[in-house]
């Protein structure tokens, strides 16, 4: 099954299949069970490790040819699953030219289902209102006497201006266009531990907090079948450092998912949910 | 007085261009970037391109650092010359090495206009057996990628130069190259020089050339990092 991965840079998707693998290695997922790994999977192992010295993964250079394949037992049934891992560069590059690379589109129109990367924390960042105008005092009042001051000119509107949910609008958009049968889309959330408590269920943060994509999805829902996972990789942020009881834990139990409805699943779910959809 | 446009690649949200001498359309910006983009081992390492970019109708020349000052890990320094084909064919090529330069802050202003074309030419030629593996490796007929393993890919960096310069000027054009810690299969390069080589197992490795170990007709090698 092969499984396309889209999100821009620094998304999460990397980060969902290291730990992925180390939870597959180390049984931490009750359904699947590795039977052979069948390319190189070093970067995977390096991550492993970048995870346990608490320590962010570097980026996916643009030319990075990286994938998980391997072949996995799901009950009696053997499942190789196979996941190009490309660079949310070479996306983003794309976005703001608004041509396809030639390798994504071919992934495209192969791939049997899809998982599409948004960053929690990227995403409320964008959503808070921005400070006031330095020429206004804090009760929103202009001050009387005002210097002023040439603002400089706004840049030309480009596609890399566009917000993180309109940009995957566009995205998804594109894809449709160039694909004419359905497409499973399983939306990951990264970063889900920036979202503050109580987190509600992915599938209720993404209508609240990314109102266009999730319309997109609803009105498209056919062509494009989905659920909303939430992720933390990592476990937590590692630059303000991890609470107490995590900085012992392994990485593969460090990290978490929460599920569509706002329990606690396998990182495996999202495998699971798109291998159960093209049942 | 004859000069060179210069790009500069960087890590500011996404790896992309920071300064240059000349524009890039989103698409030549497309075509460039997988050559300028690296992942590093070791953070004093550093990787040289060559290779002929038909949509800037030039010849890139590149040199590419880690970056770990950046916030982000993995980011990287690229900076690359960019020669037309009166160029390519005229001046002595060996010279431009010295032009390439890793920022060392946060000021751009020497990447932003022409370079002149320099005067000297000295370099530092390779240790004989990896000469002698690279003159054979880019004198194979048939033309097809070849890989050199050699624990200092660095080594090699004067004397791809120098086989550029000594290619006839036809060929130039068509003759790419890098240098890198692990080398790839798959790879649009006609040479690459790296200290391992990656790929799946049970990809041919006949393309593998171990310098050490004369003659370098195909063959079998179970080199693999």
């Amino acid at each position: 099954m092969r499984f396309m991965l889209l999100g821009e840079q620094a998304t999460g998707k990397s980060s969902l299949l290291v730990a992925l693998y180390g939870a597959l290695v180390n049984r931490r997922i009750e359904d699947l069970r590795i039977v052979r790994t069948i390319d190189d999977v070093e970067f995977l192992s390096r991550g492993l490790l970048a995870f346990g010295r608490q320590e962010s993964l570097r980026r996916t250079e643009i030319d990075s040819d990286a994938r998980l394949l391997m072949e996995l037992a799901r009950a009696d049934q053997l499942v190789t699953l196979d996941i190009p891992d490309r660079s949310g560069e070479l996306l983003k590059h794309m976005l703001d030219a608004r041509v396809w690379d030639s390798g994504l589109l071919a992934q495209i129109r192969l791939a049997e289902g899809a998982m599409l990367f948004l960053r929690a924390d990227q995403l409320i960042a964008e959503a808070s209102p921005p400070p006031p105008p330095a020429s206004f005092g804090e009760s929103g009042e202009p001050f009387a006497e005002t210097v002023a001051v040439q603002a400089p000119p706004a840049p030309p509107w480009s596609p890399a201006l566009m917000p993180a949910d309109a940009r995957a609008v566009d995205l998804l958009q594109s894809l449709l266009d160039r694909r004419s049968e359905p497409l499973p889309l399983a939306i990951i959330i990264s970063a889900w531990d920036s979202v503050s408590e109580p987190a509600p269920s992915p599938r209720d943060w993404l209508s609240e907090s990314v109102r266009l994509l999730d319309q997109y999805l609803e009105s498209n829902a056919e062509r494009l079948p989905h659920a909303v996972f939430g992720v933390s990789a990592q476990g937590g942020d590692f630059s303000s450092g991890l609470a107490g009881e995590l900085i012992r834990a392994d990485p593969w139990d460090r990290a978490y998912l929460v599920g569509p409805d706002g329990l606690r699943e396998t990182l495996a779910s999202p495998i699971l949910w798109l291998l159960d959809s093209k049942t | 007085m004859d000069t060179l446009d210069q790009l500069l690649f960087g890590y500011r949200d996404g790896h992309q261009l920071i300064a240059g001498s000349r524009s890039l359309s989103p698409r030549q910006q497309r075509d460039v970037l997988p050559h300028l983009d690296a992942n590093f081992d070791h953070a004093d390492a550093q990787q040289l391109v060559g290779i002929g970019i038909p949509s800037l109708h030039a010849y890139l020349l590149g040199r590419i650092w880690p970056a770990p000052e950046l916030p982000r890990p993995g980011a990287v320094w690229a900076h690359a010359l960019l020669l037309s084909a009166h160029q390519l064919a005229h001046i002595r090529l060996a010279g431009l090495l010295a032009l390439l330069r890793r920022p060392l802050d946060d000021r751009f202003d020497y990447y932003s206009r022409a370079l002149p074309v320099p005067q000297g030419f000295e370099y530092a030629p390779a240790p004989p057996p990896l000469a002698r593996a690279l003159a054979w490796a880019v004198g194979t007929a048939d033309g097809s990628p070849r890989i050199v393993l050699w624990d200092n890919p660095d080594e090699a960096e004067g004397t791809l130069v120098g086989l550029l310069d000594a290619s006839h000027d036809t060929d130039r054009f068509a003759l790419s190259f890098r240098t890198r810690e692990r080398a790839r299969l798959r790879s649009p390069y006609r040479i690459q020089v790296a200290a391992a080589v990656v790929g799946p197992p049970g990809e041919r490795r006949d393309a593998v050339i171990d310098p050490r170990d004369p003659p370098y007709e195909s063959r079998p090698q179970t080199s693999a990092a």
